[in-house]
């Protein structure tokens, strides 16, 4: 199994189209649904595939076959969504600064038209967590990767993994009691 | 270990993520504060609860038609990204002589002026640079267009030499 798959490095990395759609195959809906969960929307999370399969098949000749495939596709589409999730984030700032100016709160709206049921809700808490914490909250808690595979793709310490996951984890059991008031119950405060 | 520390580190303590110092240290709190036991229950409770939702969580998956949709367009900008390198490289390789004449034209015309200015013409030889500095040399910038010519130490100088004057501030 591995030698077919090198070989099939090989040949992508050579600039065979095929084998390297032969390649990726397998791993196509786990980056959708990582996509999906980074981006919050199928449409997005459709680019962001795409932009990271046109930038894994050109820079395939650096990729070490020591490594996991996944996770190095991971890495590249992590980086791919990282820029615009903060993009995202400073514009939802912005709109958010306008329905204070009595305009309606479009991101808000948007994402009720969007999703529903756990989808939404989910999406909507993890509005609040920033680009770094959203990235480990999934890789680690929805996607099960380790604090080490973690840290590898987002290439910082285990440290940094563990306090932004740790503020995640916080963040989100918060946020969830917005729409599960079972969440968060027997707590303190 | 104290509560508050404790709690800090309560979400990778239940996740596993804690070295094992850490989680020796937050076992040795756990016997002996009933608060912070109580804490662990109801945050174990949650991601209990979180997990089970996560089982409802609607995942999209591609359908043939569009995962071949999205790799028709992977193919698609390889290949336009392939034409624009190799046009790129074909019309370097045809401007190459073209440049390469045109800089040996320019240095030929900077070398060629750096000679004239340096050492002039027989008509250019008299004018007065050397005993002209650069604030004399703004003055007469700034003199009226009507005058014909200045004194400027203790030399006549024409005003037809201005445009030297203005190699020699350079200079």
């Amino acid at each position: 199994m591995a030698e077919i798959t090198e070989g099939l490095i090989e040949k992508a990395a050579a600039g065979d189209h095929s084998a390297f759609e032969v390649l990726i195959f397998p791993y196509r809906n786990r980056m959708l649904r990582l996509a999906y969960r980074l981006m919050g929307n199928t449409e997005d999370a459709m680019d962001v595939v795409q932009d990271a399969l046109f930038k894994a098949f050109r820079y395939l000749k650096s990729f070490d076959a020591e490594r996991n495939l996944y996770n190095w596709l991971t890495g590249i589409i992590v980086n791919s969504c990282y820029d615009q999730l903060k993009k995202r984030k400073r514009r939802r700032e912005k709109e958010r600064e306008l329905s204070l100016n009595g305009m309606e709160d479009i991101s808000r709206t948007r994402l009720a038209e969007e999703f529903s049921g756990f989808n939404g809700h989910l999406m909507s808490c993890m509005d609040s967590l920033s680009a770094k914490e959203r990235i480990v909250f999934i890789l680690r808690d929805l996607d099960q990767l380790t604090i080490m595979e973690s840290s590898e793709i987002l290439r910082c310490s285990e440290n940094s993994i563990k306090f932004s996951l740790c503020s995640a984890r916080r963040k989100m059991r918060t946020n969830l009691v917005r729409f599960y008031p079972q969440f968060g119950s027997g707590r303190k405060t | 270990m104290r509560c508050r520390r404790f709690n800090r580190k309560l979400p990778l303590f239940v996740g596993g993520e804690l070295s094992l110092e850490e989680r020796n240290a937050a076992e040795k709190h756990l016997r002996i504060c009933s608060v912070c036991r109580g804490e662990l229950e109801a945050y174990s409770g949650d991601v209990r609860r979180l997990s089970d939702l996560a089982g409802e969580m609607w995942i999209p998956v591609f359908t043939d038609r569009e995962w071949q949709g999205l790799m028709d367009g992977v193919k698609s900008r390889l290949e336009k990204k392939e034409i624009d390198t190799s046009s790129g490289g074909r019309g370097l390789q045809i401007l190459a002589p073209a440049v390469i004449t045109a800089a040996a034209l320019l240095m030929a015309g900077w070398v060629g002026l750096r000679v004239l200015r340096d050492h002039g013409t027989e008509a250019d030889a008299p004018l007065p640079r050397a005993e002209i500095s650069l604030e004399q040399s703004v003055m007469i910038d700034n003199i009226d267009q009507d005058i014909d010519a200045v004194f400027c130490s203790g030399e006549l100088i024409d005003l037809r030499q201005v445009r030297y004057l203005y190699l020699f501030k350079e200079k």
